[in-house]
């Protein structure tokens, strides 16, 4: 099945920039994550390199591309590589990650600060 | 469709339905992933990201990803009784790897109880619940989440009369709230009364609930469990009561059983003990150990002045058959054991023994860890010369939703 769906992926044309990004990346996982799916440490070592390769704003296109092939591991994967990737991140960075903006009213933002203001400490430098 | 100029611009600003933008659904999987601190720093991104968070469907949904990643299970420890230097250590809890007691962390705890000597209820989904010693008149109850720095203090009691008997806290799953039960056991002139009510923060107030069990308040009484706190497994919450029934020939009979709480539900039930073999049995605590309920029966041997300890586990919930010995420890007299962890180690803490070391006479303690289906046993560097709360716990959203909840 899952075959069909990356077959149907490919022919939309909507979707062929994003091609290369999953023939490298996405497509060669299932077979990975059997072969070294018992032991933690080569995957880890796995997702470092496949970090290394990709840029931060290249994972939103990897993750919309394994969740419209409903690939689960991949996805998990991936949403895991962009928590780690922004956990240590400022607000400011994680809007231009994601392409958001503030849609505060002026002073709600400062109190949502203040609520919380030690989970500012020890933050990435942007 | 992608233009070429598109491509090439690095995403700055809001774009809407475009390629690249992540679906709700999936920003939410992302988050869930997140540790706390990064959580909460987060609700400050955009609006719909802050209700997102604020969503109890999201915190359980948190909560589950965490559950399942093993890098986060952790205890937390108290001391209960005042060490010789300072009586503020009782304010303060310590986060701890589960299996080595390595510290990660400290908490103080940021309420006091009239008495100065806070007693933790039980710990369920990163919450503490915490009260006054037993002996004090404070009614006081708290609910607290260390690792989101938010605590609660419960309403007032809805029963006209009361002096609390037992405690419990736990997670009703089906509902996603969590409850506090509180058994009351009031004496008019020679009637027993016992009363119950339960607490919900999802509706931030108690309400009565029925006891619906079929002894009369006299026969039966609770047990102390020795310094346990009441375990809360399977959804339901757990106290040992002994029950006095007459007999045919008007003699006494004694005869021990465990309290059930259902959580969700909101009933008790009655679960009985494994046989006693008919060792002479100094005290019995009901526990548990691995998820499952457990028990621990302190009494002696065959030998003289050998005291053994035998562990049993329900390994099928509510199933009386399923009773199983794990094992029987010798433990000796003047062991203190202070509780188990999520991996099922048994934390035995010996009394002070005097060491000799370069001719001088020392106080060591010593703390070990033992593990009661392999009896492996493991020294821990923790030197403690008091007991311990000892409770599971894991870092979680809990109680960010929650109405009336304070930050420190």
């Amino acid at each position: 099945m899952k075959f069909c769906t990356v077959k149907q992926y490919f022919d939309d044309e909507n979707n062929n920039n994003v091609t290369n990004g999953i023939a490298t990346t996405v497509i060669p996982l299932p077979n990975k994550h059997l072969k070294i799916k018992a032991n933690n440490k080569e995957m880890e070592q796995y997702e470092q390199e496949l970090l290394r390769n990709v840029m931060p704003q290249e994972l939103t296109k990897l993750i919309l591309a394994a969740n419209y092939l409903n690939f689960k591991e991949a996805l998990d994967f991936f949403c895991r590589t962009v928590a780690n990737a922004i956990q240590n991140k400022s607000v400011d960075y994680v809007r231009k990650f994601f392409g958001l903006e503030s849609d505060f009213e002026p002073g709600e933002e400062e109190k949502l600060c203040k609520e919380f203001a030690w989970s500012f400490e020890g933050v990435d430098e942007d | 469709m992608m233009s070429q100029s598109e491509e090439a611009r690095p995403p700055m600003i809001l774009r809407r339905r475009t390629n690249n933008h992540l679906p709700d659904e999936i920003v939410l999987e992302i988050l869930a992933r997140l540790p706390v601190k990064s959580v909460l720093r987060f609700r400050g991104v955009c609006k719909s990201w802050c209700s997102y968070i604020t969503d109890p469907n999201f915190i359980s949904t948190h909560l589950n990803h965490n559950h399942h990643d093993h890098h986060h299970d952790y205890v937390i420890h108290r001391p209960k009784s005042k060490s010789i230097s300072s009586r503020s250590n009782l304010q303060v809890c310590t986060l701890a790897l589960d299996r080595t007691f390595e510290t990660i962390s400290e908490f103080r705890i940021p309420f006091t109880f009239q008495s100065g000597y806070p007693r933790l209820v039980g710990s369920c989904n990163g919450i503490l619940c915490f009260t006054d010693c037993v002996t004090s008149k404070s009614k006081d109850v708290y609910l607290w989440n260390p690792s989101i720095r938010k605590f609660k203090r419960l309403p007032d009691t809805c029963l006209t009369q009361l002096r609390t008997l037992v405690l419990g806290f736990g997670y009703d799953f089906q509902n996603n709230d969590y409850k506090v039960v509180r058994i009351s056991q009031t004496r008019v002139k020679d009637v027993l009364a016992r009363e119950v009510e339960v607490y919900s923060l999802s509706s931030d107030s108690w309400k009565r609930v029925g006891l619906g069990i079929s002894w009369t308040p006299n026969a039966f009484s609770f047990s102390f469990n020795g310094i346990l706190a009441f375990p809360f497994v399977s959804g339901h919450l757990h106290w040992m009561i002994e029950v006095m029934e007459v007999g045919g020939g008007q003699e006494m009979c004694f005869s021990a059983m465990i309290l059930s709480f259902d959580v969700n539900s909101e009933k008790f039930k009655e679960l009985p003990l494994p046989d006693d073999e008919g060792s002479f049995i100094v005290t019995k605590c009901v526990t548990s150990f691995k998820g499952k309920l457990a028990l621990i029966k302190f009494g002696y041997g065959v030998q003289p002045h050998s005291m053994l300890c035998s562990i049993w586990v329900m390994k099928d919930y509510g199933v009386l058959d399923s009773w199983n010995k794990l094992c029987v420890l010798p433990v000796d007299a003047f062991i203190d054991f202070t509780g188990f962890t999520n991996y099922g180690i048994l934390l035995i803490q010996n009394m002070p023994r005097l060491v000799s070391t370069n001719c001088e006479l020392e106080r060591k303690y010593k703390s070990v860890l033992i593990d009661p289906e392999t009896l492996h046993e493991n020294e821990i560097s923790i030197q403690v010369n008091y007991h311990l709360d000892v409770a599971t716990y894991m870092e979680s959203l809990a109680l960010l939703d929650g109405a009336n909840v304070v930050f420190h």
